[in-house]
């Protein structure tokens, strides 16, 4: 008994539960960053011609009394920025929508709608209406403009066994939905009715990642170390299966054919989608969980090391590589915008990775909460 | 280093048992817990069991220890006198540690295998491809079904914490002490209380998996404490019968050993102890001298 008691007081002293950080991507749109320094709070930043510069606004502020109350656990799907607002969905299940401008709530779930389960993955936006999975496997619909669910959906959205992890990938008139049972769905965005005429049943483990490719193929990564390329009209392999060496849990880069992706034993694997065979693979040497970014003829993959690394994307070469000192690790994906690579950092640092120069810098914003 | 060999050999076999006995027992991860932990127990019972003989024998021995604390005031001899006690009477003070500190990373391995494999958060998922095996059976098989009867397994649940509780208390209740120590007993009591106030206090903010685990853990172990201890109160006899050290003729109790309660017998044994002082070289058997083999033969 004694060392059940001894054994308790130290798990007690080691416990507590993983916390979530997120992963959300960086967003730019027009001249504003849009990103995550911490998991609960999101900035927006002013962007010039050097770049990123001085944090706008912060969201939520909790000096206002609508805001007071929301407690962001952290965000892992990718921001969707239009005109109006800006719709994200959190782990603890509720979906936001702030306005871009000042970046004050607009509405949220929170207290309105009860939704089962953790977002994962991010929200869709289509024809006025926003489309989220949840870990318990609900896929609801909501009206963009006033966060209630949408009319002829079902209030606690339809169900699929196990969870959806992965974004809904939107082509044409259906919604592709990617399960962690390692199924592909396609429904329709009106009234949720099946599109094809059964599920693909990939077989290898759970797909927590889609990605639709030159709107031609749908990209279904698995953690079964397989990733499939599905023709989005029927629900059929374009090709055979292409096994990896690890998990892939990432979405794509995509140029002239190829999908570049990275996989958790680090390989960096350049897939023509013409033929699904490999045109060369990276070993980065560390896990790859950030998708990576097309700058020019240089691909940029940030590592879990993390370490940036500037490949020539015709030969797979290493042109450079760059280590982030005290940075903590990359998960988000690498984004691109005027001929440079932003990196996030699990700590909330962004850097510059500028292929020309074949350098990495920090990108220092003022007035940001970190 | 020691993470690493730590995770090698204990953690990630467990991680990949976990998955592997989830897969075969119906995709539920509770019923993998459970099988898992009976299993544990099992392995480690002849630890357990040679820990109960050792911690028993000790707590047996404590009026002969008090006497010879009081009768010596050198800590040399006093110390030579205690050892020579223990080897008589054939227990190794550290007896009850070996056992204790094998079974100790087998319980962390265990608490850190649950925990990476009930994916609390993406991170956490992510995390759990380093540990799994390289076989499609198990690397398919993630992430695992978080529910079991109504429970999600990676949340904090009242009802679980009032198991931990109560179970807790019961393996404490059915542990048989044996002291002569006023101070001590009370300590005891209070344990039987406390413990599974803190532990339940504990489970408040551990994943359900976790308290299940702890559940069936401790009904394991009021298991085996009935099977080595009895259940007087029900009419019990103990099946497994735990070694007991040599005792004078006079301290012999009546019955069986393992049967008796901690209360008067032994709180007898102690006065007697202490008015009469013990001579802890056996008269007779094996361990007999030299003068009384002579004696004897005379």
């Amino acid at each position: 008994m004694g060392l059940t008691a001894a054994a308790g007081l130290f798990l007690a002293a080691c416990g507590g539960l993983a916390n979530p950080e997120g992963w959300s991507t960086p967003s730019f749109q027009n001249d504003t960053l849009y990103y995550f320094p911490d998991r609960d709070t999101l900035v927006a930043v002013e962007v010039d011609e050097q770049g990123p510069r001085t944090a706008v606004w912060s969201f939520p502020d909790t000096a206002l009394e609508d805001e007071r109350d929301i407690d962001v656990e952290a965000v892992y799907g990718d921001l969707v920025v239009t005109d109006d607002a800006i719709y994200f969905a959190g782990w603890e299940g509720h979906v936001y929508a702030v306005e871009p401008e000042e970046g004050r709530l607009l509405w949220t779930t929170h207290n309105r709608i009860s939704i089962t389960g953790s977002v994962v993955g991010g929200v869709l936006h289509h024809d006025g209406r926003l489309f989220f999975g949840t870990t318990e496997g609900h896929f609801y619909a909501l009206e963009a403009e006033t966060g209630t669910i949408a009319p002829g959906w079902p209030e606690e959205g339809f169900t699929f066994d196990k969870g959806i992890w992965a974004t809904p990938v939107l082509l044409g008139d259906r919604i592709f939905i990617g399960t962690m049972t390692g199924e592909v769905h396609a429904i329709s965005p009106d009234d949720g009715s099946p599109v094809w005429a059964d599920p693909f049943e990939s077989g290898t483990g759970a797909i927590p990642e889609l990605a639709l490719i030159d709107e031609r193929l749908l990209f279904v990564p698995t953690l079964g170390k397989t990733v499939y390329l599905l023709d989005p009209d029927t629900g059929q392999e374009a090709y055979p299966s292409f096994l990896t060496e690890d998990w892939v849990w990432t979405t794509p880069a995509y140029g002239d054919d190829f999908a570049y992706f990275g996989d958790f034993a680090g390989l960096i694997h350049a897939l023509d989608i013409t033929s699904g065979r490999d045109r060369w693979t990276f070993d980065t040497g560390a896990k790859v969980k950030a998708g990576p970014a097309i700058v020019g003829d240089v691909l940029v993959v940030a590592d879990r090391e993390p370490v940036v690394h500037f490949i020539d994307i015709d030969s797979g070469e290493r042109l450079n590589a760059v280590p982030l000192q005290g940075a903590g690790t990359v998960r988000a994906n690498v984004v691109e915008r005027g001929g440079v690579a932003y990196v996030l950092t699990t700590n909330g640092r962004l850097f510059r990775a500028e292929p020309d120069r074949l350098a990495v810098t920090e990108v220092s914003i003022t007035g940001a909460p970190n | 280093m020691i993470g690493t060999i730590f995770d090698t050999i204990l953690l990630d076999p467990m991680v990949n048992i976990l998955v592997v006995l989830t897969e075969l027992l119906f995709g539920s991860f509770g019923i993998a817990i459970i099988a898992f932990t009976i299993l544990i127990r099992i392995a480690t019972f002849p630890l357990t069991l040679r820990q109960l003989n050792q911690t028993r024998a000790m707590q047996q021995l404590q009026p002969t220890i008090q006497e010879l604390q009081k009768k010596y005031s050198d800590p040399k001899r006093r110390q030579q006198e205690m050892m020579k006690a223990y080897r008589e009477a054939g227990v190794n003070p550290l007896g009850c540690i070996g056992p204790m500190l094998l079974q100790f990373p087998i319980l962390i391995a265990l608490f850190y295998a649950i925990r990476a494999v009930l994916p609390q958060s993406p991170e956490a998922l992510e995390g759990l491809s380093g540990r799994l095996y390289d076989i499609a059976f198990i690397q398919h098989a993630v992430p695992l079904e978080e529910y079991f009867l109504g429970l999600d397994l990676r949340s904090p649940s009242i009802i679980m914490v009032f198991f931990v509780a109560t179970t807790t208390w019961a393996q404490m209740k059915t542990t048989v002490m044996y002291t002569t120590d006023d101070r001590m007993k009370m300590q005891q009591q209070l344990m039987t209380w406390m413990l599974p106030v803190m532990l339940g206090f504990f489970a408040l903010s551990f994943p359900s998996g976790l308290s299940l685990y702890w559940t069936v853990n401790s009904v394991v172990g009021v298991g085996f404490n009935i099977v080595t201890y009895g259940f007087p109160a029900l009419g019990i006899q103990p099946l497994i019968s735990v070694r007991q050290p040599p005792k004078k003729p006079e301290e012999q109790p009546e019955e069986g050993p393992a049967a008796e309660p901690a209360s008067t017998k032994s709180a007898a044994r102690s006065s007697s102890a202490a008015t009469k002082p013990s001579r802890t070289r056996t008269s007779h058997g094996s361990r007999r001298s030299k003068r009384q083999n002579r004696r004897r033969r005379s």
